[in-house]
């Protein structure tokens, strides 16, 4: 995504190629480079797990399309990020595994979660913002 | 990041942070793919090599005198000299006449 962001950047348009687990990574890495959209093609599942046949098919099925949907069509409407929670608000309440399952569904975690309290996590990165001069 | 609200239960707060920051547009996609030169960027794993070319075949057959620029005559844009192949990259697709950016391997 660095690299599509650079050429972004130049006024040339660029299309990702990525595996299907990592397209929700790409659309919060697009956001981290300062852009809301930063098209992408998916490659259905991983490629390394996949033979040559299956590859192309996929690739040539599926992720072809997408890449010239991603340098032809304009993207939509940025999406209105102030319609967002705030940092502090709080988006679920649930026993222990309905935490886990509220992750996982979500993909902000691949496996087991343990729950801290808010305020002993935070002490940690206050700690270090103050000692880069960083207000916390 | 969960905030404990009663013995078992848990709140779990926003994940994301303060938004400081504007976003940038992307740049003007294109009308049409024939006769545009299209780079190909890539960090030399994830079978790039097999997949480039699956896709120039793919595309080439659909937009006429479309030209594909191969990975190498960019560098590795994900290793020791990223940092360098990127600096030099608005350059490089301004001189070779690039029209587009096709970048992997997110994997």
């Amino acid at each position: 995504m660095r690299a599509a962001a650079v050429a972004e950047r130049a006024g040339i348009p660029s299309v990702s190629l990525v595996c299907a687990g990592f397209a929700g990574q790409a659309l919060s890495t697009a956001a981290g480079l300062g852009f809301t959209h930063l098209p992408v093609a998916v490659m259905p599942g991983h490629v390394n797990m996949q033979t040559y046949e299956e590859l192309k098919n996929n690739i040539l099925e599926v992720t072809v399309g997408q890449v010239v949907k991603g340098l032809i069509d304009e993207p939509g409407a940025s999406p209105d990020t102030a319609a967002e929670p705030g940092p502090r608000d709080i988006v679920f309440t649930g026993t222990f595994e309905d935490v886990n399952d509220f992750y996982y569904e979500r993909e902000w975690s691949d496996g087991s979660v343990t729950p801290r309290q808010l305020r002993p996590a935070q002490a940690p990165l206050q700690g270090i913002l103050t000692s880069q001069g960083l207000r916390p | 990041m969960a905030r404990k609200q009663s013995p078992g239960r848990y709140q779990v707060v926003w994940p994301r942070g303060k938004k400081i920051a504007d976003c940038a547009e992307p740049a003007r996609r294109l009308e049409d793919l024939s006769g545009k030169t299209v780079a190909e960027l890539w960090d030399f794993v994830f079978r790039g090599e097999e997949i480039f070319p699956l896709i120039e075949s793919e595309v080439g057959a659909r937009f006429a005198g479309v030209k594909f620029l191969r990975p190498d005559r960019f560098g590795n844009t994900h290793g020791s000299e990223e940092r360098e192949v990127l600096a030099e990259l608005p350059g490089k697709l301004r001189e070779l006449g690039v029209d587009a950016v096709i970048s992997g391997m997110g994997c």
